[in-house]
């Protein structure tokens, strides 16, 4: 038996397990490119919905993965496996510098508003500083890392055995991201219930009560920063395989202020909401962006704004109470 | 052998002192107050032995360990319960949440006894937020006795409640009390003072000014003048 909160993560995930049938390889790329951003914005949800901790540097975690990922896989192209471990070796680069980070902030006594600031600085140094390695002197092994253009030119997510490859492309890049966000829903529901979970939960109430209960809250908030850098990590190399490029301009002020915006107009404090709010805001952007890219951004802060005042919980959360009354109610009569 | 001793400590803020050279000694099975008009240091030197604030001079003694250097979290897993002025329970969890939350592993089949005690046992699966304020002090004071601590600080447990609630409120800590845990309490209301105090420390402004069992405490000229506010 289905619990009822159920019924819409699994009718979503079924409609998405279906619809490769209907679509052909285009569409399903675009999706694909819609879901892959679910990942930073999960993260986000984990440690601002769950600790209330807003980071606004998630694009440096998601930049970092996809550099280490492009790096790693250029100078290793022709190593087995390398579409596999690379990748993993990213995110391992990339949960690295997310504790240090995070054992800096926390140990560190730094709270509220100022980790925004702190975040937001890191993801544009590292914007800035990507932009000037354009010169031959700025490469790693074989990889140039290009400044502002970017790296392209790895290969990509997957593992090639004799005349069989299996690459992380079209269909089966699509059903690897589904596969992914229905994994990575259900641990964090798990981590929502388990007492990790409510010891952050109660830590974003109140952090000296939290502690005065014989918690060490800096260093579950520093795990819980660390994963969220794994999510966002995760987006990153999925980015970078889907489009088999990355820019500094994936770590500027308009990339790490969207996650936020997703977020927060999707609903912070459910995992769900969040997952499908980010689907239809990125679909929304790419459409406005046909028009041009600043006025997708104006339209996206127009939402934030909308939302932030009308439906501080967010506006799928908001929907998904409703039609979940509206479904109680039908049960009822 | 006391279970806690305060030796000589100060803390200043900027040139305010607040709390000036005092010692006490809290021994096993007592039922301590700390009182004094507002301003007195109360609720400094409370933060001062919890670990919130640091110490100018002085050290702090949990069963005869050094305990200045430890955080909050670490002293509480020495054997510590602390429950702050205001009730500072998580409203978004509920009840049993708040518990879970608050309970040592080893203690788990407790939770079902306490909600009796503390007269929540119906509230279990309400949002803590929910409750009425009487009984957001008890789950307060529920978070902080579960794990079953030597010894608790309770800064104000009876604030906001009716003579009925305070009653009952002095009941659950002296049952607390006769299961072995000692308790330093920072109280206004005389009420619980004349209850359950067996010790209490009168504090003004900043200075131990007089310590000794209830009667002789308020009966005593200088406690009955820093009160009216004669100094």
């Amino acid at each position: 038996m289905i619990k009822k909160d159920n019924i819409f993560i699994v009718s979503t995930f079924l409609f998405l397990l279906i619809i490769p049938i209907l679509l052909d390889d285009f569409y399903l790329n675009n999706i694909s490119y819609f879901m892959l951003w679910t990942f930073i914005s999960l993260g986000l949800a984990l440690i601002w919905g769950m600790g209330g901790i807003l980071s606004f540097g998630q694009t440096a975690f998601f930049g970092l993965a996809g550099y280490s990922f492009a790096i790693i896989s250029i100078n290793f192209a022709d190593t087995f496996a390398v579409g596999i471990w690379s990748p993993i070796l990213a995110l391992f680069i990339t949960a690295i510098f997310g504790m240090i980070v995070g054992y800096f902030l926390f140990y560190g006594g730094i709270y509220d508003v100022f980790i925004g600031i702190v975040t937001l600085s890191i993801t544009l140094v590292l914007e800035t500083f990507m932009a000037q390695t354009a010169g031959p002197e700025w490469a790693i092994g074989k990889a140039r890392l290009n400044g502002f253009n970017g790296m392209q030119g790895m290969p990509p997510l997957g593992i090639s055995l004799g005349e069989y490859k299996f690459y992380l492309q079209g269909m089966g890049q699509y059903y690897f991201i589904v596969l992914l966000a229905i994994v990575s829903l259900w641990l964090l529901y798990k981590l929502k219930k388990s007492s990790f979970g409510l010891i952050l939960l109660a830590s974003k109430e109140d952090r000296v009560r939290a502690e005065s209960l014989g918690h060490n809250v800096k260093k579950i908030q520093m795990i819980a920063f660390t994963l969220s850098a794994l999510f966002a990590g995760l987006s990153g190399i999925l980015y970078t395989n889907w489009g088999g490029y990355i820019t500094p301009s994936s770590m500027g002020l308009i990339a790490a202020a969207m996650p936020v915006i997703w977020v927060a107009a999707s609903g912070k404090r459910d995992f769900f909401s969040v997952f499908l709010g980010c689907i239809f805001l990125v679909y929304i952007s790419q459409a406005l962006a046909i028009d041009g890219a600043q006025y997708a951004i104006i339209v996206m802060g127009l939402i934030l704004v909308f939302v932030t005042r009308y439906f501080p919980d967010g506006i799928i959360l908001m929907l998904k109470r409703f039609l979940s009354n509206k479904l109680s109610t039908k049960n009822r009569l | 052998m006391s279970l806690l001793e305060v030796r000589s400590v100060s803390k200043k803020f900027g040139g305010f002192t607040a709390v000036d050279n005092i010692s006490l000694k809290i021994n096993k099975g007592d039922i301590r107050f700390i009182i004094g008009p507002n301003g007195a240091g109360k609720s400094t030197l409370f933060k001062m032995i919890i670990g919130i604030h640091t110490l100018n001079s002085g050290i702090v003694l949990f069963k005869n360990n050094n305990i200045e250097k430890l955080s909050l979290s670490e002293r509480i897993k020495l054997g510590m319960g602390v429950k702050f002025q205001a009730p500072s329970i998580f409203s978004e969890l509920t009840v049993k949440e708040n518990l879970t939350l608050a309970i040592n592993p080893k203690f788990k089949t407790a939770i079902k006894s306490f909600l009796e005690r503390f007269g929540l046992d119906k509230d279990q699966d309400l949002i803590a937020g929910d409750l009425s304020h009487g009984k957001k002090q008890w789950l307060d004071i529920a978070l902080c006795s579960i794990s079953r601590p030597e010894l608790i600080f309770l800064d104000e447990p009876t604030a906001g409640l009716s003579f009925e609630e305070t009653k009952k409120t002095g009941e659950i800590i002296q049952d607390l009390n006769k299961e072995g845990v000692t308790f330093v309490i920072v109280e206004h209301d005389m009420e619980i003072l004349k209850q359950i105090a067996t010790t209490v420390s009168v504090l003004h402004l900043g200075k131990l000014l007089f310590e000794s069992n209830p009667k002789e405490v308020l009966s005593n000229k200088k406690v009955s003048d820093i009160y009216l506010g004669v100094s």
